[in-house]
C-alpha cells in the first residue's frame, strides 16, 4: 500500500485530541489512521475496507513502533450520545471479532473476566473511543472535534513506556497523568480505573459515578 | 564529585602535576591491572577495602573490586535483589519448595507481593500438594474470573470475589485459622499504592480485610508437601503435570509463610521490611537476587538450609527486575559472605570490608592429657557507612567467578564507584570512621591502592597510593554534565538507614 498511513484525515483530524489530552505519552505517539469513512456504505462495508490496513498496521507496529490505530467514523449518530457510543463500539469490535484472521472471536468468550482484552489479528488491544458525548469534563472529551474515533492501541506498545528492567510503568508516571487530568477538569473515575476488566475502560461513563457503560450488551 | 580542575599531588614524582582527567568510574566499563603487575595488588594476611558507591535503580550487574592471584583473592560487589517474571508460555515458569519442613497445618498468613498480568482465566497463585492427602492440592490459591480470588483447603473452596490489580505492584495476604475457619483476604489499595509511590512514599499500609469468610473449619493441612507458585500442580512434584493454561503472569517481588493468622497491626508493621528470619511463627520469607537465580535458588530470611526455593530453568534465564534493593557481598581469603540486611537504591553509602587473620588458642586433648594449640582463624567484617553490618555465610560456589579477571574495578551498571582505597592492614573502627570522607596523609602507610577516579598523563586510571598500580580502563569518561549526583562530605549527608530491618532479639 503506497500512501501515507499517518497522513490520512482520520489521522490529521485525530490530532486535536492527540495533541489536547492531558496524556503525557500522546502527543509522541505514532498513529495510523484508516481510510476515509464513507456514510454512503454501511459499518460492515466500511470495516471491510479498514481490516486490511488495520491488519497491516498490526503487522508493523512493533517493528515501527507504532502505538496506534484510528478510525474516525463521520456522521453524527456514531457517538453523540453515549448509548450511540455503546453501540457503535459494540458492533464495530463484534464485526471485527467475527472476521478475525487469528480466529480468536474474542467477543464470543466471557468479557467481564480479568484476562480478556480484545483482540484481533493475534494482537491484544485496548480501545480508546472518542464522541461528541462527552463534555470537557470528561477524559474522553475530543476537545470539538464533531466526529467518533476509535483508537485501537497494541498492548504492546504500552511497553515502551516501561524502563528496561522493570514490570511496569512507573507509579510517578501513573500518578501524574492522573494529575495533570484532575488538574485540567477531567479526572480519572477511580472505580473504573480500579476494575479488573478491561471493556469497563472501553467507552468511559458520561459523568463521574455513572455506571459502567456496558457497551458489549448495547 | 570534585572538578578535574584541581591538582593532584603524585607521591611518588615527589611534586604537583598538571590537573587530569576526573572519570566517572561506573557503567558498562571497568579498569584492569596489567598482568605483570598482579603480584603488587596481592594483599597476604590483613586486609581493608573501602569504597564509595552509588546504586541506581534496576541496578544488575554489581562488581565494585575484584582480585584473584595465587597468592590472595579479595572482591566486594552487590547482589542485586528484585523480581522474577512467570510467563504462561513455555518452558514453564514455576517457584517450587519440595519436601516442605514444618508447613503450617492450623494456622497460616500467606503474604505475596505480585504484579500481575492478564494472561489466564484461571491464573495459579499457590498450588501445595502432599503425596499421601486424598486431594489434588491441600492448599490451592487461584484467581478465576469473575469469581476473584478462590482458596481451597482439603478440597473445600470459597470465592472471595477479590480481584487482583493488573499491571500493578500489590501486597496480597490471605490468613487462616483452622480452629475457626475464618479466612481473610488483605490487598493494597491501588490507587492509593500509586499516589503514595509517586510521591517517594514507598511504603503504604494494609486497611482491613476485603474478605472474611470461612472456610475447612477444624481441618489440617498435612507437612511435607511440595509448594508451587506459578503453576497449578496436578500431581505433587510432578513438572510435566503442571498445567500451562492455569499458570501465573506477572512479576513476584517476594513470598512469606508464617504457621499462625497475623492480625493488621503485624502485617502492618511487617510490610515491606526484610525479617531477620527467627520471628516467632516465620516458616519462610523469600525473596529473588541476581546470585541465588543464577544458581536457580532463592534467598530465604528463615533458613539456607529447609525449605530452600528452586526456581524453573525459565526463571534463571533473565535477570531478577525491578531492582530498588541489594545485599552487600564480599570475599576475603577463604571466606564468602553477604550483609544480611538489604539496603536502598539510590543513595551513596560508603562499604568497607574488613579481613583479619587471627590467631587464638584452643584446648585440644591428647593421649598426653589436656594441651593448648595455636589456631588460626579468619575474621570478616562489613560495615555500611562506618557501622557492621551482621552476615551471612555463603557458599564459594554460589558466587560465579570469571577466571580471567585478575585485578579489576567494575562493571557497575547503574551506577558508580568512587574512590576505592586498598589496604594491607585490618582498619579499626576508629581509623575509618576517622578517614571515611577524606584521607589523612598520615594515613597511608599502608595503602596498597587508592582511586579517585584521576587519569594519568599516559590515559590510564591513576593509583594515588604511590605504588604505581595504575589502570587501563575502557568505557569511562570524564562527565558531561554535572548532574552526577554528589558523594556525602559528612555524616549529616549520608543517607538514612538500610531497608527497615527487624532487629534480632538480643
Amino acid at each position: 500500500m503506497l500512501y501515507d498511513a499517518e497522513g490520512y484525515s482520520s489521522v490529521l483530524n485525530f490530532k486535536v485530541v492527540q495533541e489536547n489530552t492531558e496524556c503525557i505519552y500522546a502527543a509522541k505517539s505514532r498513529i495510523w489512521g484508516a481510510s476515509d469513512w464513507r456514510p454512503e456504505l454501511s459499518l460492515a462495508a466500511n470495516l471491510d475496507a479498514i481490516i486490511p490496513h488495520l491488519l497491516r498496521f498490526l503487522d508493523l507496529a512493533r517493528p515501527l513502533k507504532l502505538d496506534g490505530y484510528v478510525v474516525e467514523m463521520l456522521g453524527p449518530d456514531y457517538g453523540d450520545t453515549i448509548e450511540h457510543l455503546a453501540r457503535t463500539t459494540r458492533l464495530v469490535l463484534d464485526y471485527l471479532s467475527e472476521q478475525d484472521p487469528a480466529g480468536e472471536h474474542c467477543m464470543a468468550k466471557e468479557i467481564e473476566d480479568p484476562s480478556w482484552c480484545f483482540a484481533f489479528g493475534g494482537e491484544k488491544i485496548f480501545i480508546n473511543t472518542f464522541g461528541s458525548c462527552y463534555d470537557s469534563h470528561n477524559s474522553r472529551f475530543s476537545f470539538g472535534a464533531l466526529n467518533t474515533f476509535i483508537l485501537f492501541q497494541p498492548r504492546h506498545s504500552f511497553a515502551q513506556a516501561i524502563r528496561p528492567g522493570e514490570s511496569t510503568l512507573p507509579a510517578a508516571a501513573r500518578s501524574r497523568i492522573r494529575a495533570d487530568y484532575r488538574k485540567h477538569g477531567r479526572p480519572y473515575d477511580a472505580q473504573i480505573s480500579a476494575s479488573p476488566f478491561d471493556a469497563y475502560r472501553y467507552v468511559r461513563p458520561l459523568k463521574h459515578g455513572d455506571p459502567t457503560v456496558r457497551w458489549w450488551e448495547a | 564529585m570534585a572538578d578535574s580542575t584541581s591538582s593532584i599531588e603524585d607521591r611518588s614524582l615527589g611534586a604537583t602535576v598538571p590537573p587530569a582527567t576526573r572519570l566517572v568510574m561506573g557503567g558498562e566499563g571497568s579498569a584492569q591491572l596489567a598482568p605483570e603487575l598482579l603480584n603488587k595488588s596481592a594483599v597476604v594476611g590483613d586486609l581493608t577495602l573501602e569504597a564509595w558507591v552509588y546504586a541506581r535503580d534496576r541496578l544488575q550487574q554489581a562488581e565494585i573490586v575484584t582480585h584473584k592471584s595465587t597468592q590472595s583473592h579479595y572482591r566486594l560487589k552487590l547482589d542485586p535483589v528484585g523480581s522474577l517474571a512467570f510467563s504462561n508460555l513455555m518452558p514453564k515458569t514455576w517457584l517450587m519448595i519440595n519436601y516442605f519442613k514444618d508447613f503450617p497445618a492450623t494456622e497460616l498468613t500467606i503474604e505475596l507481593l505480585i504484579c500481575p498480568f492478564r494472561g489466564n482465566h484461571f491464573s495459579t497463585l499457590l498450588s501445595y500438594s502432599t503425596p499421601h492427602s486424598d486431594y489434588d492440592n491441600d492448599l490451592l490459591i487461584y484467581e478465576h474470573g469473575k469469581r476473584g480470588l478462590v482458596v481451597c483447603i482439603n478440597d473445600r473452596s470459597i470465592e472471595t470475589g477479590v480481584t487482583l490489580d493488573y499491571s500493578q505492584w500489590q501486597h496480597i495476604v490471605i490468613t487462616w485459622t483452622s480452629s475457626t475457619g475464618v479466612l481473610k483476604i488483605y490487598k493494597d489499595d491501588g490507587e492509593e499504592t500509586i499516589a503514595a509511590a509517586s510521591e517517594g512514599n514507598r511504603r503504604t499500609l494494609l486497611a482491613g480485610p476485603l474478605f472474611t469468610g470461612r472456610l475447612a473449619q477444624n481441618e489440617s493441612i498435612a507437612d511435607g508437601g511440595c509448594l508451587v507458585f506459578g503453576q497449578k500442580q496436578e500431581r505433587p512434584a510432578d513438572l510435566a503435570a503442571l498445567d500451562i493454561g492455569k499458570s501465573f503472569v506477572g512479576s513476584l517481588l517476594s513470598m512469606r509463610i508464617w504457621s499462625r493468622a497475623c492480625g493488621l497491626d503485624e502485617l502492618n508493621q511487617h510490610k515491606g521490611v526484610w525479617l531477620c528470619g527467627d520471628e516467632e511463627g516465620l516458616v519462610a520469607d523469600w525473596r529473588f537476587s541476581e546470585m541465588s537465580r543464577a544458581v536457580g535458588e532463592c534467598l530465604n530470611a528463615c533458613s539456607v538450609e529447609h525449605n530452600v526455593g528452586q526456581l524453573s530453568g525459565a526463571l534463571m534465564l533473565r535477570p531478577v527486575r525491578d531492582v530498588k534493593q541489594y545485599r552487600v557481598v564480599a570475599v576475603a581469603g577463604r571466606q564468602t559472605v553477604a550483609s544480611r540486611e538489604l539496603f536502598q537504591t539510590q543513595n551513596w553509602k560508603h562499604l568497607t570490608l574488613v579481613y583479619r587473620e587471627t590467631e587464638h588458642q584452643r584446648l585440644a586433648h591428647g593421649p598426653d592429657g589436656p594441651t593448648t594449640e595455636l589456631r588460626q582463624g579468619q575474621r570478616l567484617q562489613l560495615l555500611v557507612n562506618g557501622s557492621e553490618v551482621e552476615t551471612v555465610s555463603l557458599e564459594p560456589s554460589h558466587l560465579p567467578f570469571d577466571e580471567t579477571i585478575l585485578f579489576r574495578l567494575g562493571r557497575f551498571d547503574s551506577g558508580l564507584i568512587d574512590e576505592v582505597r586498598i589496604w594491607n592492614e585490618a582498619r579499626t573502627a576508629g581509623q575509618l570512621k576517622e578517614n571515611l570522607f577524606s584521607l589523612s596523609e598520615n594515613e597511608r602507610a599502608h595503602l596498597v591502592a587508592h582511586y579517585l577516579g584521576h587519569t594519568t598523563d599516559d590515559g590510564k586510571l591513576r593509583d594515588h597510593s604511590g605504588r604505581g598500580l595504575n589502570l587501563s580502563y575502557t568505557g569511562w569518561a570524564a562527565p558531561k554534565t554535572s548532574r552526577q549526583p554528589q558523594r556525602p562530605a559528612s555524616d549529616a549527608e549520608l543517607s538514612g538507614p538500610a531497608l527497615q530491618i527487624k532487629s534480632k532479639p538480643e
